[in-house]
């Protein structure tokens, strides 16, 4: 295999796919990249088994072959050249490799690339084309309330639900639940398609792709995300997703109309005092007023803020994970938003208030029962 | 014809041998007793087949005349006491004037005694009770008695004896508490020729030496308590010193050994949860109180008593164990052998204790309370400690140093400058110009400072225990039982809240049971509720939980809760009776985070932070330690550094 290419073009695709390169892995062989030339194009690849990630570039090709290549010195070793041209030219035999610029070379011996894992064949049955800058907003809005609890696998995904005229995607982690509802974005699928993907693979969507349009391809095991040069394919959680709508309060009667920004840097500063460990504020509401308060006994810290909003019902008292409100809050995209209460003990809902930009977003949280 | 009649006095004393003289080992009490209530000081016991053929004891004392020496195998004939109110005020070891009696009655007595200006001695022989000779011999001053063929007339008593082993090792035991209970006084101990025991007069520090070791003595932390014309003086053991069984157990009331499940049952609460039930503190005490306070005439062995105030008692023990304990560094450093070098050195890491500590003079109980020390009344400040915040929220806890007791004073105990011990001590190994009253938090402060602004100093070997640098040398802890003693202290404080806070489930977890685990939670339901864990029970054994605890790893709540209950029954069987502290332990051990769990730093910073927050951040809820500490000197030896 031999091919030489402008040095930026190589760091480049390299530092596509280096994020899905696994740091230490129980298989030695994952920590190599996989290069493939035929003609002109040149393939790198690397995958942890359950997240494949493949960028192509054009190179100027003159020995066809494949190679594995230590990924970690490669990467380092191409991100530091000096700007010009490098050429790699590998024996496949003795798998020794050579990197030549201008200025010297650098020997590096590879492995054989039949060790790699195989890639099953991917047959998609549903193939969508999305603006990624929507799709991302969406995978932005959700991901971040996964479940990290392996016992439950299925919440520790993004489940999408494709509809003929909309997309959802939902996340919980049985303390907060997350919806977003886009309508604008029109899959144009013949029957509902639910999936359940790693957050994972989202993020590397999200870091790797640039493109204006972006293809989601999926079967019943797969998702596969591409970007022009770059695809990323991962292994789908093959689980069934909690039945979410039941749980989402269609009654919380108690409207609390609150300007963002306020609320967000109340909470922000009010926890600094909350418990390291529960991080819990309490929320009094009650004439056109809300009060956050926190305290921790340990280290007799408390303080509270005032903060008006839009509140006529009668008063009420409710605990929350300050975690919880900010990582909802901060994903909230408005002016003002509204939380829906029913009794403290329930699940209250936020979402925001006014004008939306054809993404319907609403967020969950479960309360913290306060101590008396 | 009367059917009742006066037994003949012979009968009557084998009677009363039997409770008095019960094996060997009683005959070595009483002899010594007396030995000592005769001023004896050295005293010397000889046995043959460990007491079986022979028990031979002589002292220095004061000695008797020739008309006393045959009264004294009279029954009730005794010199120690006279009336009435002597019994009441009792001085004296023995009183009873049943011991010699009742030996001579089950075996062949010879005793010689001389008192001081005699020219000649005594030589009574007694058999069976009936006295057999009298005359005049020379011997030393003081009395010997030799008993032999003990039993020989009682063919039931003698065969209950045990193995030579099994009853001279009851009579080394014996012998060690007199031995521990006069320091002042030479005893000697020797069976067939083997010495078991040789002590010459010396202070109780050698004497414990003498008996145990150098490592025992190290492992004793002094104790005082007095008040209420109680004066309770002694040691006590380090909580990682426990043993397993009670026999480094010793409690001395007015120079008399004595055992009492309810004394030693308020020192082990005094170590609150340093240790678990299986274990044993090992302590030697001495209580002095007012001789009519106390009933000794309990039993003929006299080692059970009773008290007038047998609650006052067990507060002053149970708070001076708090005392003692919290007024010492807790933690326990590391140092390997100095013999030992090479490769062998890894394998000899063992536990021992502070330099500092070692160089402490053994008898002196440290006078200036070490820096500020812990308020006396030895309760600890729960969430006390405003050091060891991290630096990033600007809270006003600095300014609760000044105020924050506790945890500050045994931090600074914990890593500040060891010297703070009262007297010079050469403790070389200390490195010079370390600053007393360094708080944890600044030493970790100017290691930061020192490197780089963002490392705080923290790091995770094999995802199991966290190692930090502190000024003096490296400290390292167990992640697992930090945590646990935090969960655990929180967990007792939460259930002693009305309403403890409760993260509410979006999707209630169901937990399948049997019906006795369906019982259990019923019965525990409402101190489950006290952990955070809202539950709600259905038809057909259905457990749902609707609400778990804030610091629970997430989603790991129901297998938490079901092997919390696991470990509850666990508890139980094992004999446990306080609910609260079985389920409290059970959570805190299930729920905390394990040995293999990766942390961040942040999270190691938070865990550190609250472990010293703690009320006894030293050892685990179930008698571990949680931190240990190399010290730098240590390091420096173990490189050839020292000079």
């Amino acid at each position: 295999m031999k091919f030489t290419v402008p040095v930026k073009d190589l760091a480049q695709a390299l530092g596509r796919i280096s994020s899905a390169i696994p740091q230490r892995s129980p298989m030695p062989v994952l920590e190599n990249v996989l290069l493939q030339l035929e003609g002109s194009m040149l393939s790198l690849t690397a995958t942890d088994m359950d997240i494949t990630m493949t960028t192509t570039l054009e190179v100027r090709g003159e020995r066809n072959g494949a190679l594995l290549l230590p990924a970690r010195r490669l990467v380092d070793t191409v991100k530091a050249l000096e700007m010009g041209e490098v050429t790699l030219d590998a024996d496949l035999n003795s798998k020794r490799t050579l990197l030549n610029t201008s200025s010297g070379e650098y020997r590096l011996s590879g492995m054989d690339a039949a060790e790699f894992p195989q890639l099953a064949a991917f047959n998609p049955t549903i193939t969508i084309t999305l603006p990624s800058a929507k799709f991302g907003g969406m995978v932005d809005r959700t991901s971040f309330a996964c479940s990290t609890d392996e016992f439950r696998p299925a919440m520790t995904g993004v489940l999408f639900q494709f509809r003929p005229n909309e997309i959802r995607s939902v996340a919980t982690d049985g303390f907060r639940l997350v919806r977003v509802i886009d309508h604008e974005m029109q899959p144009q699928v013949s029957d509902n398609v639910d999936v359940i993907v790693p957050p994972k693979a989202l993020q590397l969507v999200h870091k790797a792709f640039g493109a204006e349009q972006m293809t989601l391809e999926a079967n019943s095991t797969h998702v596969r995300f591409t970007d022009g040069a770059t695809t990323i394919t991962a292994r789908l959680i093959d689980e069934t997703y909690p039945n979410y709508e039941s749980v989402i309060p269609q009654a919380n009667d108690k409207r609390m109309v609150i300007r963002r920004d306020d609320i967000l840097g109340s909470v922000k500063r009010v926890s600094l005092y909350s418990n390291s460990q529960t991080r819990q504020v309490r929320l009094k509401l009650g004439g056109n007023a809300l009060r956050i308060q926190a305290e921790d006994v340990d280290t007799g810290g408390e303080a509270f803020e005032n903060v008006p909003c839009d509140y006529s019902e009668t008063e009420m008292e409710i605990g929350f994970n300050s975690q919880f409100m900010r990582e909802a809050l901060d994903r909230i995209e408005a002016d003002e938003v509204a939380f829906d209460f029913s009794t403290p003990l329930r699940p209250s809902l936020i979402s925001p208030y006014g004008k939306s930009n054809g993404q319907e977003v609403l967020m969950l949280l479960m309360p913290v029962r306060l101590n008396s | 014809m009367p059917i009742i009649h006066r037994l003949p006095e012979s009968l009557a004393n084998k009677i009363a041998a039997g409770e008095v003289v019960q094996r060997p080992e009683s005959v070595v009490k009483e002899l010594v007793e007396n030995s000592l209530d005769a001023g004896g000081t050295e005293i010397a016991v000889i046995t043959r087949s460990a007491g079986k053929s022979l028990i031979y004891v002589s002292d220095n004392g004061k000695g008797m005349a020739e008309e006393d020496a045959i009264v004294a195998f009279e029954r009730h004939a005794t010199s120690k006491i006279s009336t009435q109110d002597d019994l009441d005020r009792i001085m004296t070891l023995g009183f009873r004037g049943e011991a010699l009696a009742a030996i001579a009655a089950v075996a062949q007595v010879e005793l010689k005694t001389r008192q001081a200006g005699e020219e000649l001695g005594t030589l009574v022989r007694v058999e069976n009770g009936k006295v057999m000779e009298l005359s005049k011999t020379a011997c030393e001053r003081g009395t010997s008695i030799a008993i032999k063929n003990l039993f020989f007339s009682v063919p039931a008593r003698r065969k209950f004896m045990k193995s030579n082993a099994t009853e001279f090792k009851h009579t080394v035991e014996t012998m060690q508490r007199f031995a521990l209970c006069y320091p002042h006084v030479s005893f000697a101990l020797s069976d067939d020729d083997t010495i078991a025991l040789n002590v010459k007069p010396s202070g109780l520090e050698d004497r414990i030496r003498a008996i145990y070791n150098q490592e025992m003595l190290n492992a004793l932390l002094p104790f005082e308590a007095s008040g209420d014309g109680i004066t309770i003086t002694g040691y006590i053991g380090r909580p990682n010193f426990a043993r397993k069984s009670k026999s480094d157990q010793y409690m001395f009331l007015n120079g008399r050994y004595i055992s009492s499940r309810l004394l030693s049952h308020a020192i082990f609460t005094g170590y609150e949860h340093l240790m678990d039930a299986q274990s044993y503190p090992p302590y030697v005490l001495y209580l002095e109180i007012d001789p009519e306070r106390v009933d000794v005439n309990v039993h003929p062995t006299k080692s059970e008593v009773k008290f007038d105030d047998e609650n006052g008692i067990y507060q002053m023990l149970q708070q001076g164990t708090r005392r003692a304990l919290s007024n010492h560094n807790l933690v326990p450093a590391m140092t390997m052998p100095p013999q030992e070098t090479g490769e062998g050195v890894l394998a000899a890491l063992r536990f021992a204790l502070p330099t500092h500590d070692r160089a402490e003079p053994f008898r002196t109980v440290p006078a200036s309370p070490s820096p500020s020390g812990i308020s006396p009344s030895g309760t600890s400040a729960s969430g006390s400690t405003g050091n060891w915040r991290d630096p990033q929220p600007p809270m006003p806890n600095r300014n609760r140093e000044a105020t924050a007791g506790v945890g500050k004073d045994v931090l600074e105990q914990l890593f500040g400058n060891p010297n703070y011990a009262t007297t010079p001590t050469q403790s070389t190994t200390q490195v010079p110009g370390s600053e007393a009253g360094v708080t944890f938090q600044q030493q970790v402060r100017s290691v930061e400072d020192a490197e780089h602004e963002h490392r705080l100093g923290l790091w995770q070997i094999h995802n199991k225990y966290i190692l930090s640098q502190i000024r003096s040398g490296l400290m390292i802890v167990d992640q697992h039982v930090a945590h646990e003693r935090i969960l655990y202290e929180r967990a007792v404080k939460s259930m002693e809240a009305a309403m403890p806070m409760s993260q509410q489930l979006l999707f209630p977890l169901e937990l399948a049971t049997n019906p006795a685990e369906f019982a259990l939670i019923r019965e525990l339901r409402n101190d489950l509720t006290g952990l955070g864990f809202d539950i709600a029970l259905e038809r057909g054994e259905k457990v749902m939980i609707t609400g778990v605890p804030n610091d629970v790893r997430a989603g790991q709540e129901a297998a938490i809760l079901r092997e919390l209950l696991d470990q509850y029954e666990e508890y139980h069987q094992m004999g446990k009776t306080d609910q609260r502290d079985m389920l409290a332990a059970s959570f805190a051990c299930r729920a905390a985070i394990k040995a293999g769990d990766p942390l961040s730093e942040r999270e190691m910073l938070d865990l550190i932070e609250q472990l010293f927050s703690t009320t006894m951040p030293y050892v685990c809820p179930h008698g571990r330690p949680i931190v240990i500490r190399i010290d730098l000197g240590e390091l420096d030896r173990r490189f050839g550094r020292t000079s």
